[in-house]
C-alpha cells in the first residue's frame, strides 16, 4: 500500500497520486491538462472527481486507469507504479485490479446482457460455464436478471448502464472507475444509478472513483475532489467532515471547515474558488 | 483467453458482416481454384508422361548393353558369368539377360521380320497375353508369343505393298516359316545382313518403330519341326528369302495383349524362352558359323558360348540406382538407367507446374489484398470496441489473435470452397475438354489431376495467405488506443 502522506487516517491507501502532470502539445502551444496533482484514495471509499469540461478530470481518470501516460509524476495503485508499466503489463494490471464503467455504456452489440457481463472474465481465461454463472449473479445484483438474454439495443439507457456496472463488478476488482456514468441518462435514472453505486460500495467494500461534472451527483460520494484547470482546488471529506482548500501553486491547505454535510444532498459551496487559475 | 473463445468472437465478427465476408471469401475461392486448377493441369500432364515412361521400363531398371560394334572387347561381353557378377552386386534384386535374334518370316501371303527376344522364364511369364499361352521350354521347336503390332510390318509378297489396313493375318493359325542363312565363312559385313536382300528389306526394318537392333539385338528361333520343302520362292519377287536359306517352321503359342490401337513395350517384338532360343541357335548354326546378333572375336569367329544382347538389372530401390549404375559402368560395361532421363523429364515438368501455379497465384495475390482491405476496414469500424476490450482487460496478444483468426477463417473458408470449385472445374476439364483436345492421346488420360496432397496444401496455403494478409491489420488493431473507448461518439 502506498504511504499516507501525513494524513492521520488509519484507512489503507489504494490510490496514491503524487505531483502528477500531463502536458499536451497542440501545435506550438502547450496545454497543461494536469498541473501538479497530489491526492490519495482510501480503500472502500466512494470518491468523486468533479470539474467542468476541460478541467482535466477525465485525463486524471484515464491515467488512474492506465489508459494514458502522465508527463511527470507518480501513480501508485495498490502499491504498484503504473506510470512505468508498458501496455501489456497495464492490461494484466487492469485484469487484476480494475473495473470500468463508461459514459456511453460500450456494451458489445453482438452479445446479450449476460454475455456482455461475462466478457471480461473470458479475457481472463475463465471457462464459459463458470463465467456465465458469475455474470448471472452480477446481473441479479444490479436487478437485471430478467433481461439477461436481451441485446443492448433492446434495453433502456439505465438498464444498459446497469449491465455496464455488472460487467465492471464481475471481475471482483479492487477499484472501480466510472467515467461520467450518468452522462447519457436522464436525471431520474441518474439518481437511481447513483443509489445503486452507493449501495454496491457500501455492501461490497469496493473503492469507486467517479468522474462527473455534476455537483449534485458528487454529493453522494464520501470524498469530493474538485479540479479546476488541472489543479485540485478543494478536497472535501464528508466522512470526517474536513475540507481542504488549496491556494494557487501551493499544496498546503489554507482553510479548514468543520461543517458536516448530510450525505446525498446537493452542496451549497460548490462555487467557492480559493485558488485561481493561471490561464 | 481461451482459444475457443477467441475463435468464437472471430466467427461472430465475420457473421455480423456477412456480405462483406462472403465477397472476400469469394475472392479467395477464385484465387485458390485458379492455383489448384493450374497445378492440376501441370500434374496431369506430368503424370500421363511419367505413366507412359514407367510403362516402358521402371525407375529401378538399369540396362546393360553388349558392345556390338567392336568384337575385340571380349571382356565386356555379356555372358552367364556377367549375369552372376551382376546378381552378386549389392541392392540388385534381379537380373534378366536377353538374347535378340531376328529372322525373315513368311506367313501365308505375307512376309516380314520377327525380332525375337529370348528371355528368362520369369520375365516371359510377366508378359500379358491377349490369346494363347506362354511357350514352354522346348528345345525342339521355337515357340513364340507375338506382339500385337508385329503384323503391321508385314507386306504382301506378291505386290511388295503394305496393306492399307492391318493385314488379315492370324499368326496363331497361319503356318510360319522362318529363313535361316548360313554364312560358311565369317564375313566382315554384319551378320544380320542377308544375301540377296532387296530394297524392301531396308524398308521394312526402318518401318519398325522403337526398334533398335544395334542396342538390343536378341535372337530367338523356333525349333524346326520339319524342313520346308521348296516353295515357289522364285515367284515371290518381293521376298527376302533366298535360295540357299534354310526354312524352318516356327510356332506361335500366343499373341501379346492389346488391340490394334494399343501400344506397349512388347507390341513390336516376339518373345520366347531363353533356353529354347539358345538350343535353336546352336542347332541351326553349328560349329563356327556366325549367328546374327552375336558378337565375334577379332578374327571374326563367334564365341563358344552364346552371349547376351543385353542385361536388365533391377535395383531394389530407385535411390540406389545411381550407385549400382556407376558400379557397373566402372566395370567397363555400357549401361544406362531410365531414372536418369526420367529425372530430367520430371524437372522440366516441375518447371511447367511452377509456371502454371505462378499464373494461378496472381488471382490469389488479388484475394490476399482483398483480405487485407477487409481486415483493415474492420479495425477502423471496431476502433471503439477494441478500446473497450482493452480497458476490460483483453491482452494485446488476444486482440491480435482475434484478427488473425478472422483473416485465417476467410482464407480457410475460401480454401475449402475453392477446392470444391477446383474439383468441379477439373471434372469439366477431364470430361468435356480432354476428349475434344486430346483425342489422339491415350483413352482415359486425364488432363487435370488433383492429388490429395494438393487439397491439403491448398487449404493450408489459403489459410496462411489469410493470416499473412491479416497480419498488418491485426498489428494495427493492437496499437489502437484504449482511449477510443472513453471518447463519446
Amino acid at each position: 500500500m502506498g504511504a499516507s502522506d501525513g494524513q492521520k487516517d488509519a484507512r489503507a491507501v489504494v490510490i496514491d497520486v503524487r505531483d502528477l502532470y500531463k502536458i499536451y502539445e497542440v501545435g506550438t502551444t502547450r496545454v497543461r491538462a494536469l498541473n501538479g496533482v497530489t491526492f490519495q484514495v482510501y480503500e472502500g471509499e466512494f470518491c468523486a472527481i468533479v470539474g467542468t469540461s476541460g478541467s482535466g478530470k477525465s485525463t486524471l481518470l484515464n491515467m488512474l486507469a492506465g489508459l494514458e501516460k502522465p508527463t511527470k509524476g507518480e501513480i501508485l495503485i495498490a502499491g504498484q507504479h503504473i506510470e512505468k508499466m508498458n501496455e501489456n503489463k497495464l492490461v494484466r494490471f487492469r485484469q487484476k485490479n480494475v473495473g470500468f464503467i463508461f459514459q456511453s455504456f460500450n456494451l458489445l452489440g453482438t452479445m446479450n446482457a449476460l454475455e456482455n457481463v461475462a466478457l471480461p472474465l473470458s479475457f481472463r481465461g475463465i471457462p464459459k460455464a463458470v463465467r456465465l454463472k458469475r455474470a448471472a449473479k452480477m446481473l441479479k445484483l444490479v436487478g437485471l436478471e430478467k433481461h439477461a438474454l436481451h441485446k443492448p439495443n433492446q434495453m433502456s439507457g439505465g438498464q444498459q448502464q446497469r449491465v455496464g456496472m455488472a460487467r465492471a463488478l464481475v471481475v471482483n476488482p479492487k477499484i472501480m472507475f466510472a467515467d461520467e456514468p450518468t452522462g447519457n441518462l436522464d436525471s431520474r435514472t441518474s439518481k437511481e444509478m447513483m443509489t445503486l453505486m452507493r449501495r454496491i460500495v457500501n455492501e461490497h467494500k469496493k473503492t469507486l472513483v467517479m468522474v462527473t461534472h455534476d455537483d449534485s451527483l458528487a454529493a453522494i460520494a464520501d470524498r469530493v475532489i474538485r479540479i479546476v484547470d488541472g489543479r485540485i482546488v478543494r478536497i472535501e471529506d464528508r466522512t470526517s467532515g474536513t475540507v481542504l482548500e488549496f491556494h494557487q501553486k501551493k499544496k498546503t491547505p489554507v482553510k479548514q471547515e468543520n461543517t458536516r454535510h448530510p450525505a446525498g444532498e446537493g452542496r451549497t459551496d460548490t462555487g467557492v474558488f480559493i485558488g485561481g487559475s493561471q490561464k | 483467453m481461451k482459444i475457443a473463445d477467441i475463435l468464437g468472437m472471430s466467427l461472430t465478427n465475420l457473421w455480423r458482416r456477412k456480405m462483406r465476408t462472403l465477397l472476400t471469401v469469394l475472392g479467395v475461392i477464385i484465387g485458390t481454384a485458379s492455383i489448384v486448377v493450374m497445378l492440376s493441369l501441370g500434374i496431369g500432364l506430368r503424370q500421363s508422361v511419367m505413366d507412359q515412361a514407367s510403362q516402358a521400363g521402371g525407375l529401378t531398371e538399369i540396362m546393360v548393353y553388349s558392345d556390338m560394334d567392336d568384337g575385340s572387347q571380349e571382356e565386356k561381353l555379356l555372358g552367364d558369368d556377367t549375369v552372376e557378377l551382376f546378381s552378386g552386386l549389392e541392392h540388385v534384386e534381379s537380373v534378366y539377360p536377353f538374347i535378340m535374334y531376328s529372322l525373315p518370316v513368311q506367313a501365308g501371303k505375307y512376309e516380314g521380320t520377327f525380332e525375337v527376344y529370348g528371355v528368362t522364364r520369369e520375365y516371359l511369364k510377366k508378359i500379358p497375353l491377349e490369346t494363347g499361352k506362354h511357350p514352354k521350354t522346348d528345345k525342339a521347336t521355337l515357340s513364340l508369343i507375338i506382339g500385337n503390332q508385329v503384323r503391321g510390318d508385314f507386306w504382301e509378297v506378291k505386290s511388295g505393298d503394305y496393306p492399307d489396313e492391318l493385314p488379315d493375318l492370324d499368326f496363331m493359325t497361319v503356318p510360319l516359316i522362318g529363313g535361316i542363312e548360313i554364312e560358311e565363312i565369317a564375313q566382315e559385313e554384319t551378320s544380320e545382313e542377308e544375301e540377296g536382300e532387296e530394297y524392301f528389306d531396308s524398308d521394312f526394318s526402318e518401318s519398325e518403330p522403337d526398334f533398335d537392333s544395334d542396342d538390343e539385338p536378341d535372337a530367338e528361333e523356333q525349333p524346326v519341326t520339319e524342313e520346308v520343302t521348296e516353295e515357289s520362292w522364285e515367284e515371290m519377287s518381293f521376298s527376302s528369302f533366298t535360295e540357299d536359306m534354310q526354312r524352318v517352321r516356327l510356332k506361335a503359342t500366343g499373341i501379346i495383349e492389346g488391340t490394334e490401337d494399343d501400344y506397349s513395350e512388347y507390341s513390336y517384338y516376339c518373345y520366347t524362352d531363353l533356353d529354347s532360343l539358345k538350343a535353336f541357335l546352336k542347332r541351326y548354326y553349328p560349329g563356327n558359323v556366325t549367328i546374327p546378333g552375336q558378337p565375334t572375336d577379332r578374327s571374326g569367329k563367334r564365341f563358344r558360348d552364346l552371349k547376351y544382347t543385353s542385361i536388365t538389372v533391377n535395383v531394389d530401390n530407385s535411390s540406389n540406382v545411381e550407385d549400382v549404375l556407376s558400379t557397373i559402368q566402372q566395370m567397363g560395361y555400357r549401361a544406362d538407367a531410365n531414372k536418369e532421363w526420367l529425372e530430367e523429364l520430371e524437372k522440366e515438368y516441375l518447371i511447367i507446374e511452377a509456371v502454371l501455379g505462378g499464373i494461378g497465384a496472381v488471382a490469389m495475390l488479388v484475394a490476399a489484398i482483398s483480405i487485407a482491405n477487409t481486415m483493415t476496414m474492420s479495425t477502423y469500424e471496431r476502433t471503439k470496441e477494441i478500446g473497450v476490450m482493452k480497458v476490460l482487460g483483453c491482452t494485446l496478444g488476444n486482440i491480435r489473435t482475434m484478427f488473425l483468426a478472422e483473416a485465417a477463417f476467410i482464407g480457410f473458408l475460401g480454401g475449402v470452397a475453392g477446392i470444391g470449385l477446383s474439383f468441379i472445374l477439373s471434372q469439366v476439364a477431364n470430361e468435356v475438354i480432354a476428349p475434344a483436345v486430346m483425342a489422339d492421346f491415350d483413352l482415359g488420360a486425364r488432363i487435370s489431376v488433383i492429388p490429395f496432397w494438393l487439397v491439403l496444401a491448398a487449404i493450408a496455403f489459403s489459410t496462411l495467405i489469410g493470416m499473412l494478409a491479416g497480419f498488418f491489420p491485426a498489428q494495427r488493431a493492437t496499437r489502437l488506443s484504449p482511449l477510443a473507448a472513453i471518447r463519446n461518439d
